[in-house]
């Protein structure tokens, strides 16, 4: 073995664990296109590239991080309860290690944790039809394989990972490169298509002696000639329609998106139904991780909250969305209203009508007044992560019923009523008041005057009343 | 049918009275009364001694204070006591890394190990373009774009230093450990205690050794004997005496000493330095190639030579006690100038 002629120090140093550090994963590919993009460099990128390192805390307190040198605590242990960092170069020309914190994946995945969601393979969510996509997992037997899984010859098995690249994703370069890795193998891959075509003669002829009801112990195994083999290949050649799915399976390429509906009629080279997992990979392509991402390990939904007073919930605890956009026209395109849940952006989905009764307020338009921003509770129900690595998280307003259970209880804007004279607008316009009103402030007013009145005369018929009981 | 009415209708009313509200439980549980005996742990005073005391009301309060004391001192040693019994349970968590032991307990050259070089980090050097060239000898490879030092060279290295440092000691020799970069002053104070030898943690004063006497020249100095007392008669003869020069330089960090390193090399004093990829080797006379950034690791180099010079400093003092000296012992009329000069022989 090699792992045996390497020197002790060798050995050592393949073992620890800086080196046993994964490599960066490369950036997440920007969209094909040409339109101008305004997003950050600094903005938290959509999936985690580097490793998330953290130390104990005795060692914490002496910057040690087990890098080249000591990482200032004004960065690290002063800034934060449980600092988190990654690593982008252990050493630089400046003499120092390039860190930064890693706190905003690691709070991500710990927020995601705490929804008690198990991953779900991706789906399209119609919130128009109000028919929830199922959940599948990603982990059954039948779904989670690749290449090299033993039950992927099973009838109807599926699989998240093909050998060949995905045709539609490469670019001109790449796919040049490719069909020369191709042809290189060309020889092979000949005498792949022989084994396959001796393969199907075989078996064509087994059927017909089994219905003509020969005897099958006989029937010699089909020797294909070259002069055969050539026919079959000419024949493939000419049909476009039968030699697609044979250089799909031959290469084992990932199934192209679906032919645009102009051009059925006319000849393609034609795909088999797709063997990846979901529907999904086959319009954006195979997705670039495990479809779970490692986020969660659970298969079932199935998990119950047992209240301590109330029993077992329906609902889990429903969670706090903020606003990040209310909804309304954004570049001339009317766009729902997109809300945050645990550090995940998703598209608030109910809100599709435009007036809409009790509705969370700031959801339909900014809303400046509410302290601490406009949030919301959902009940989020299903994700899933895409074939770029992003979390595609689906979520529903929380019902009254989830939210009684635990408590909960939406922020009410404090109801402005009727302006009393004194608040009245006109007042102010009539030039009677020298106060200039707070018109961005929520407006209560001070004294409840109307309530104070009716109290007082309960209380006096009560008193002439007991009054009158006891004299009697 | 008048009182029915009256009862439906202003029973709302009878409601909205200012009167107490009936509680349905009770807030305080004092307010009834259990049979069962409940055990509240009073506080008694200590025995008063037995001595009479002269009653006075300022004694009584201080002896009230002391009695206090007692009992707080009573539970503390109780409390100690419990601990030292507890202390037994449980499991024991061995070889666990303790940052705390690199001062405590520092890692003698026999324990020099390749584990712990590479636990300590001693293995990373700087970034590729920062090398020098003459370190190649020293370099594994390259990874993450670092060179990565060989653990086995360190290993070999330090082993040689510590041994430099052992002989030094156990012939008497005067070892300097300086430190000078942030967080490394407990680590070189701590291996100059052990050594026997003396420290630098904040600045190398430029011509402490090529111009020792404006610089040094103030300072105290004594004659020991073989068995490290002093020896104050010979108090008047240092007066004319140049400053003393150390026998041994121990430079955690040369990148900043370069100046101390270049003294030692003009006054012929042998130096031992943590030798970095960006470092020049031939600054220092033993040249010990490891990372000299990481605390950790410097903290275990600079442990295994303060050990080395313990272990030496051991030596010297047992052989003085068998008689077995080093030197030809003096006496007062012999000329100082003959010790130094048996010094550099």
């Amino acid at each position: 073995m090699a792992a045996a002629k390497l020197s002790p120090t060798a050995n050592l140093l393949r073992r620890s664990r800086l080196f046993a550090l994964p490599q960066a994963l490369d950036l997440p590919p920007e969209p094909p296109t040409s339109k101008s993009r305004a997003d950050s460099d600094t903005a938290t990128l959509p999936h985690p590239i580097r490793p998330s390192i953290v130390t104990p805390a005795s060692s914490l307190a002496r910057g040690d991080w087990g890098f080249k040198r000591p990482l200032p605590a004004k960065s690290t242990s002063l800034k934060s309860s449980k600092p988190v960092v990654r690593i982008n170069a252990i050493d630089t020309f400046e003499h120092v290690t390039d860190f930064e914190s890693a706190a905003d994946h690691t709070m991500t995945l710990e927020k995601f944790q705490e929804l008690h969601l198990p991953m779900s393979l991706p789906a399209k969510v119609n919130y128009a039809t109000s028919i929830v996509p199922r959940h599948n997992s990603p982990f059954e037997t039948n779904v989670d394989n690749t290449e090299t899984s033993k039950p992927i010859n099973e009838v109807g098995s599926k699989q998240f990972r093909h050998t060949g690249p995905w045709l539609a994703g490469l670019s001109e370069a790449d796919f040049n490169a490719y069909l020369r890795r191709v042809q290189k193998d060309k020889p092979e891959i000949l005498r792949k298509l022989r084994d396959r075509f001796t393969a199907q003669l075989n078996a064509e002829r087994k059927k017909r002696a089994q219905d003509d009801g020969q005897d099958l112990a006989t029937l010699a195994p089909i020797q294909v000639t070259d002069e055969d083999f050539q026919r079959y290949i000419k024949v493939l050649r000419s049909d476009p329609a039968s030699l697609g799915p044979v250089l799909f399976d031959l290469l084992d390429l990932p199934s192209p998106p679906a032919v645009p509906s102009d051009r059925i009629g006319q000849v393609y080279y034609q795909s088999p139904g797709t063997k990846l997992s979901s529907s999904e990979y086959a319009v954006w392509g195979p997705p670039s991780t495990h479809p779970s991402a490692g986020l969660s390990y659970s298969r079932s939904h199935a998990l119950i909250y047992n209240h301590p007073n109330n029993g077992p919930q329906t609902y889990q605890r429903p969670v706090e969305a903020r606003i990040l956009r209310p909804k309304g026209r954004f570049k001339g395109k009317s766009a729902k209203a997109i809300a945050g849940v645990g550090g995940i952006a998703v598209e608030d989905v109910n809100a599709m009508t435009f007036a809409e009764q009790g509705a969370p307020a700031g959801l339909a338009s900014f809303d400046a007044t509410i302290p601490g921003g406009a949030k919301y509770y959902v009940t989020p129900f299903r994700a899933s992560v895409d074939s770029y690595g992003r979390i595609q998280l689906a979520s529903f307003r929380a019902t009254t019923a989830a939210k009684v259970a635990y408590g909960i209880q939406e922020y009410k804007k404090p109801s402005t009523g009727p302006l009393t004279p004194w608040m009245s607008v006109d007042e102010f316009t009539r030039d009677q008041q020298r106060i200039v009103p707070r018109l961005d402030r929520p407006r209560t007013s001070p004294l409840p005057i109307s309530s104070q009145e009716p109290a007082q005369k309960t209380e006096d018929v009560a008193r002439n009343l007991m009054r009158t009981l006891s004299s009697s | 049918m008048i009182v029915r009415q009256l009862c439906l209708w202003q029973s709302r009313q009878l409601l909205a009275l200012n009167r107490q509200a009936y509680a349905l439980r009770r807030f305080l549980s004092t307010e009834t009364e259990t049979q069962t005996a409940v055990e509240t742990a009073v506080q008694t005073p200590s025995e008063e001694p037995t001595t009479p005391i002269p009653s006075e009301t300022a004694l009584e309060s201080s002896t009230a204070a002391l009695s206090a004391r007692g009992t707080a001192r009573e539970a503390f040693w109780k409390k100690e006591e419990r601990r030292k019994q507890f202390r037994r349970l449980g499991s024991v968590v061995t070889d666990a890394y303790d940052p705390g032991d690199l001062i405590r307990n520092p890692p003698k050259p026999s324990d020099i190990t390749l584990e712990l070089l590479l636990a300590s980090q001693t293995h990373l050097g700087h970034s590729t373009s920062r090398w020098n060239p003459q370190n190649s000898r020293y370099i594994f490879g390259i990874r993450d774009g670092i060179h990565i030092i060989s653990l086995d060279v360190t290993a070999a290295y330090l082993r040689r230093a510590a041994k430099v440092v052992e002989e030094v000691a156990a012939r008497g020799g005067i070892i300097l450990f300086a430190g000078t970069r942030h967080g490394q002053k407990r680590t070189v104070v701590r291996a100059a205690e052990l050594a026997g030898g003396y420290h630098i943690f904040e600045r190398w004063i430029p011509g402490s050794l090529t111009n020792g006497e404006q610089i040094l020249g103030h300072c105290e100095v004594k004659v020991v004997n073989a068995l490290d007392e002093e020896l104050p008669e010979y108090a008047e003869k240092l007066e004319d005496n140049p400053a003393l020069k150390p026998d041994l330089v121990v430079c955690l960090n040369p990148i900043e000493n370069v100046v101390l390193l270049r003294e030692c090399g003009l006054n012929n004093v042998p130096t031992i330095g943590i030798i970095d990829t960006d470092a020049d080797p031939t600054r220092v006379t033993y040249p010990i190639p490891a990372n000299d950034d990481s605390l950790r690791a410097v903290g275990v180099i600079a442990g295994v030579l303060g050990r080395a010079g313990e272990r030496g400093q051991h030596r010297r003092l047992a052989a003085a006690k068998q008689g077995v000296l080093e030197y030809r012992p003096t006496s007062l009329n012999l000329d100082l100038w003959e010790i130094w000069s048996w010094d550099y022989m």
